[in-house]
């Protein structure tokens, strides 16, 4: 009877497991926006932006998705990191989303969407930013020691 | 029966405990492959920085010992291809962005310094002056070049694996990175002083080429004239700067300060942060970015969904050009514009004796649901707007004398203009010549005549890159 009681238990781990684990993947693509064609008229670098936008500031004011994509757009002008807009989102451990692959479970809304528009075409609310981070969540002190130059949203923007 | 349970017992744990150690295995052999995937990938990075550095050393004293303009031309578009496949090999390196600034910078200037060196070429050759400074260049390249073998030398021999590490940073403070082999990069920082090769490069090349103190924006924009706002004032420029001030309401952002895990730090944005929320229709929001000093209006970003398109394109135009007559700006002219299923793009540009000029341009977003103006980048005209001289207006040739100097092979898709636009730092007054390839109808060029010596300035596609090609 015992070992019944274990088994069950066993399989029903698995189970709850197994649910959890596809169940995940189900939750993100539920959220994403399904009538939303102005980011499949995005050429696929401009896309692969928007992705990162949106995974990094979902949630964010519009100003503070702008102000992301400004920063890869900044990154991109800068001599100190890659010259185009795919090397700078794939650098190594450069956006945390792009590391873990999140990117590829979104598809970005159209604020998103707009936010990547504006700026590629020169909106910067960041002045110039290079940097990013949540100060709730980060890991390398480092970035604190740029000049901070505004906050938006959860996000610290930096020079 | 008790002992067949038992046997049945034995049995299930034996079966349950291979297939975990066959899982497990399969799971480490992955493992084990992807790490020598992300070695071998990063491994090979370094590579190719190596051999890009080496070819670069090569090349640079082939331009040194070269005569012919042919091979000069030749060995110069190298360089700029090697300089540009080293930055590339850094960007793929799992080191933090400020690491190596020094390499970084000179590969910058090496490669813009050979592009411009190309065009002088043409001209009739490289000057004694410019060949010092790449007698310099190749010092540095050469030194980059050894110091770079010896650090591989030393990877190898100290089996260095690249696969775990993040974000390594090259700083004598940071202890971790500075015991393997990578630290002999340090010794770089010293031997390459970047700061010497830029004011050798500042005697030789004419202003612009390079631009060393790249505009600060924030140090710009708290240097404007006028006087400095407060809070309130903000407020009432955001109010009358839009169609319906009544329908929102405002609020100030304060952002002189962040509060970073406790700690409270000075933020440098030179601007007041406007916020307004509409409050006769939901999810609709505002930004406005006011400058501190002057009180212009540097940008407008409205969040909102824009919902089908009810208005023309013409009408579009119709609505940004009165909206900034509203605002005060005179004598404008659309320069370009853009359509993004919904919301059409414009690049508004002032006129003066109707000569565009272009580095004060104002782009502007119109929703087409509307006609709202749902963005606003005013940064461009606040920096640069003045009065031109006269004299720098006046062009020595006719649009027919400059239409000579046109390929056969664009097909114009608008009137030629006259416009004052930035080549190489340096305003330049030039005839703007914009169409479509002859017969092919795909893609639009941009062509700049000098309008005083009939030189072709520029020629670019201005297609942009952000949009699908659709056909």
């Amino acid at each position: 009877m015992k070992k019944l009681l274990a088994l069950t238990l066993v399989l029903l781990l698995i189970g709850v497991g197994t649910i959890v684990y596809y169940g995940q993947t189900g939750v993100e693509m539920e959220e994403s926006h399904a009538g939303t064609p102005s980011f499949w008229s995005l050429s696929p670098e401009a896309r692969l932006m928007a992705r990162v936008v949106y995974s990094e500031a979902r949630g964010e004011p519009f100003l503070g998705q702008v102000s992301v994509a400004a920063v890869i757009m900044n990154r991109v002008e800068s001599d100190d990191f890659p010259n185009t807009i795919s090397g700078v989102i794939y650098q190594p451990w450069a956006f945390t989303p792009v590391m873990h692959g999140l990117i590829w479970n979104v598809t970005p809304g159209p604020e998103a969407v707009r936010a990547t528009v504006n700026a590629y075409n020169g909106w910067d609310p960041t002045y110039g930013s290079e940097y990013f981070y949540n100060p709730d969540k980060i890991t390398s002190y480092w970035v604190t020691t740029r000049e901070t130059v505004r906050r938006i949203g959860k996000h610290v923007f930096a020079r | 029966m008790i002992l067949k349970k038992r046997w049945l017992t034995v049995a299930g744990i034996i079966l349950a405990v291979a297939v975990a150690g066959y899982w497990g295995r399969n799971m480490y052999l992955t493992y084990q492959q992807m790490r020598s995937e992300v070695n071998n990938r990063y491994e090979h990075a370094f590579q190719g920085l190596n051999d890009h550095v080496d070819d670069l050393e090569s090349e640079l004293g082939t331009v040194l010992i070269g005569e012919a303009p042919d091979n000069l031309a030749v060995n110069l578009s190298n360089i700029w291809e090697s300089t540009s496949g080293a930055q590339e090999d850094i960007g793929e390196l799992p080191i933090a962005s400020d690491s190596l600034d020094e390499v970084k910078d000179l590969l910058q200037k090496t490669g813009q310094y050979a592009k411009h060196l190309e065009k002088e070429v043409v001209d009739g050759g490289i000057s004694e002056e410019d060949k010092e400074v790449i007698r310099e260049l190749h010092n540095k390249v050469t030194t980059i070049n050894r110091n770079l073998e010896t650090i591989h030398d030393e990877m190898e021999q100290a089996g260095f694996r690249w696969h775990d590490k993040r974000r390594v940073k090259i700083d004598e403070d940071e202890q971790r990175f500075s015991i393997t082999p990578l630290a002999g990069l340090l010794e770089l920082r010293d031997e390459i002083n970047v700061d010497n090769i830029s004011v050798k490069l500042k005697e030789v090349l004419p202003a612009g080429v390079i631009d060393f103190e790249p505009q600060d924006l924030i140090t710009s924009l708290s240097q404007l004239d006028g006087e400095e706002i407060d809070q309130n004032q903000a407020v009432e420029i955001a109010q009358n700067f839009i169609r319906n001030p009544e329908k929102y309401e405002y609020e100030i952002i304060p952002n002189d300060t962040i509060d970073v895990e406790g700690e409270i730090v000075e933020a440098h944005v030179p601007a007041h942060t406007v916020r307004a929320v509409n409050t006769t229709r939901a999810n609709e929001t505002l930004y406005f970015d006011i400058s501190k000093v002057g009180g212009k209006v540097i940008s407008l970003l409205n969040q909102r969904e824009v919902g089908q398109a009810q208005i023309d394109e013409e009408e579009a135009e119709d609505i940004a050009l009165q909206f900034l007559e509203e605002n005060e700006f005179g004598n404008l002219a659309v320069s370009s514009t853009r359509r993004f299923n919904d919301i059409m793009l414009l690049s508004i540009i002032p006129k003066q004796n109707d000569v565009l000029i272009k580095p004060d341009a104002i782009n502007i977003e119109v929703a087409l649901d509307n006609g709202d103006i749902i963005a606003y980048n005013g940064l461009d005209y606040i920096l640069n707007h003045r009065e031109r001289e006269e004299e720098k207006l006046e062009a020595d040739l006719s649009v027919e004398e400059a239409e000579e100097q046109i390929s056969n092979n664009l097909d114009l898709s608008r009137e030629p203009r006259l416009v004052l636009a930035e080549v190489d730092g340096e305003e330049v007054l030039s005839y703007e010549f914009i169409g479509k390839i002859t017969e092919e109808g795909t893609g639009s060029y941009l062509i700049q005549i000098n309008a005083n010596t009939g030189e072709e300035e520029r020629v670019k596609s201005i297609d942009q890159d952000i949009y699908k090609n659709v056909s």
